[in-house]
């Protein structure tokens, strides 16, 4: 259900200035937006899309695959509770400084209800040609082509620029992940491998890492079972250790997590190591 | 937010966890004294944010009066891994049967808590994972159940513990659980967590990090308040001479690389991503209060920041500042258009396209100037 390019989408938070603002870009890119949930607010629309007081009145009215959460960060916890009870079997979390432990919790629960997780701190997901869930410029069209290309990513920013990379390479892209840069998020770089793996649109993979955590490591003994082929670049090799970069997740403490870690397990598990964005591009040419 | 070792052990002693006998010391005057309390002989243990303390010669032994205040004018004055030591943590010396490696931590692959033991403790533990990987065992946390003393039973029997230490290590690891959630802390660590020949069981160590988001760095509000302008612009100084200002922390620090490839060095880590891309002026007003820059990159990937609103910030602070220091700029995204003209008419200066581009000119204006400037 990850990759399935017409889900149909419960946006938590709505009446808030910034949901607005992507409520619009995406409902004009051809999401399926099937309702708001804003509490005390119900009975009212955003631009014909009704709104409704709680996720389970708006689950009694309409089919929801994904529920996209415009929440405040200490709210994140009620509100991925709420979905989660609600039967949403997707949730996507892009809100930025959630309490870790709050996270833990949340993903715990989810698990044991089926429910994948994307974010906190993801930028989201944009299936080019179908749908955007997220706050990524999906409508530009130097950066968002439909395609071959599956990317995954920890960076918003940093995913804009590799997907433009790709399309400047003449290729597409058939599905964008965002999975977040928080230090704990629901959905892993190698669960999203899994599925791109599997996915038979899919002919190449762009994997966007940075430095902290074991997420790339846990990746790269995947990669050297799949198929496909992967084009990594790690962001944060010239960054201090000990000093978060903006991201909560990217920090190293120690030796592991270090980008050159990083880089030399993908490589010595059959991905190609993209130095700059650039090489991106070229790499993905002789490639695929 | 990383705690002082004297911060993580008070902490420690609120929840009954046995610590050295010691006390916090900030001058050397005041050594002997401290010490004489204690009981000679004592351990003089600098206090600083960083690790490798005891590689850089950050913990001392003292005797009498006059080591410990020779010691002590040594370790004020030092600078461990980039942090500088404000104090000095007087401690007994004790005597040590065992070491023992415990923290409780997030696995981020796992996406749950972990708690970590080695019986080869005081080592690093990526040092213990190499010479001694077999002594390392894992106990993973559903955190809506919780680490509990049974959990800690299994896990210390494991390790090859039994009868009265066993029990006492047990209660203090569910007591560290306990400290790990009420504080909403990242890590948790003991290293070296010490058996003495008398069977105490002591933190000997305690490295404490709290989760900035979380409830319990507010116990601890004056380091927070302390917070200066430039941490909520998200900067970081570095050692470097190209000042960096992009917008999105992966692009940031990504455009830090991408000048480090083609041979230049970054000054700084500093991000206008999200709801900051407003704030461009504020950012590199203060930037430019650097007077080490030779150079500054300024690369943007507009999505919901706009490039334009972002340039006529960066407008506005060159105004307002006489330098001739080269800007290089990468524009791409939402907004585009206008943020090229805006440079075009305004600094007589073409955008670039691609930040490899960008980063090569950069380089190159920042030596030139930096040459010039000799």
């Amino acid at each position: 259900m990850l990759l399935s390019k017409n889900k149909k989408v419960l946006v938590q938070g709505i009446t808030g200035k910034e949901a607005q603002y992507w409520v619009e870009k995406m409902n004009d890119y051809g999401t399926d937006i099937q309702a708001g949930v804003a509490p005390g607010k119900g009975g009212q629309s955003i631009l014909g899309i009704p709104v409704y007081d709680s996720v389970k009145e708006a689950v009694e009215q309409h089919d929801i695959d994904t529920t996209l959460m415009f929440v405040a960060p200490s709210l994140v916890e009620t509100a991925t509770m709420e979905a989660i009870d609600g039967g949403i079997k997707e949730i996507v979390i892009l809100a930025d400084g959630v309490p870790v432990h709050d996270i833990m919790r949340m993903l715990s629960y989810g698990a044991k209800n089926g429910v994948r997780i994307i974010g906190p701190n993801t930028p989201g997901l944009v299936y080019p040609g179908f749908s955007s869930i997220g706050i990524m410029p999906s409508w530009l069209p130097h950066v968002f082509q439909p395609g071959e290309i599956g990317v995954v990513s920890r960076s918003g920013s940093l995913g804009n620029e590799a997907s433009y990379q790709v399309v400047q390479a003449g290729f597409g892209i058939s599905h964008f992940i965002g999975i977040g840069g928080d230090l704990l998020v629901g959905t892993t770089t190698v669960e999203v491998l899994e599925e791109f793996e599997r996915n038979d649109d899919i002919k190449g993979v762009v994997l966007i890492g940075e430095l902290g955590g074991n997420m790339e490591e846990q990746a790269a003994r995947f990669v050297k079972t799949m198929s496909k082929p992967v084009v990594a670049l790690i962001a944060g090799k010239s960054s201090p250790i000990g000093v978060s970069m903006g991201h909560a997740g990217a920090i190293v403490e120690g030796t592991e997590g270090s980008v050159e870690s990083k880089q030399k397990i993908l490589a010595d598990n059959g991905a190609h190591i993209a130095n700059t964005p650039m090489e991106i591009g070229k790499l993905l040419k002789i490639l695929v | 937010m990383r705690l002082f070792e004297y911060q993580a052990k008070a902490i420690f002693a609120k929840y009954g966890i046995d610590i050295p006998n010691g006390q916090l010391v900030d001058s050397h005057d005041s050594i002997g004294d401290s010490a004489k309390k204690i009981g000679y002989p004592v351990v003089l243990k600098a206090q600083a944010l960083a690790g490798g303390r005891g590689k850089a010669g950050g913990i001392r032994f003292a005797k009498d009066d006059m080591e410990a205040e020779g010691n002590a004018g040594i370790l004020l004055g030092m600078n461990i891994n980039g942090a500088a030591v404000s104090s000095i943590l007087v401690e007994e010396k004790v005597d040590i049967e065992k070491e023992i490696y415990f923290s409780i931590t997030m696995d981020r692959a796992a996406k749950r808590p972990v708690v970590i033991v080695s019986a080869e403790g005081g080592m690093d533990i990526e040092e213990i994972a190499k010479s001694e990987p077999d002594s390392i065992l894992k106990e993973w946390i559903d955190p809506t159940h919780g680490f509990h003393s049974y959990h800690a039973i299994d896990l210390f029997k494991r390790a090859g513990f039994t009868g009265d230490t066993l029990r006492k290590l047990s209660q203090l690891a569910a007591t560290l659980y306990k400290i790990f959630s009420e504080y909403e802390a990242e890590l948790v660590e003991i290293n070296p967590l010490v058996i003495t020949r008398n069977g105490r069981v002591l933190a000997v160590d305690g490295k404490v990090i709290l989760d900035e988001n979380g409830k319990g760095v507010k116990e601890f509000q004056i380091q927070i308040d302390a917070v200066r302008d430039e941490d909520l612009m998200r900067y970081v100084p570095l050692e470097g001479d190209v000042g960096i200002l992009a917008n999105g922390a992966g692009l940031t620090m990504m455009t830090m690389d991408v000048v480090a490839h083609y041979g230049g060095n970054p000054a700084n880590f500093m991000e206008i991503g999200g709801e900051l891309y407003k704030k461009s002026e504020e950012a590199l007003d203060f930037l430019l209060t650097r007077k080490d820059l030779n150079g500054v990159l300024v690369n943007l990937f507009g999505a919901y920041a706009r490039t334009d609103v972002i340039i006529e910030g960066i407008l506005r602070s060159l105004e307002k500042h006489d330098t001739d220091i080269p800007f290089v700029f990468r524009v791409r995204g939402t907004g585009e258009e206008r943020a090229r003209k805006l440079l075009m008419e305004n600094l007589n200066v073409e955008a670039h396209d691609e930040l490899d581009e960008a980063a090569k000119e950069i380089v190159m204006k920042a030596e030139d100037y930096r040459k010039r400037r000799v």
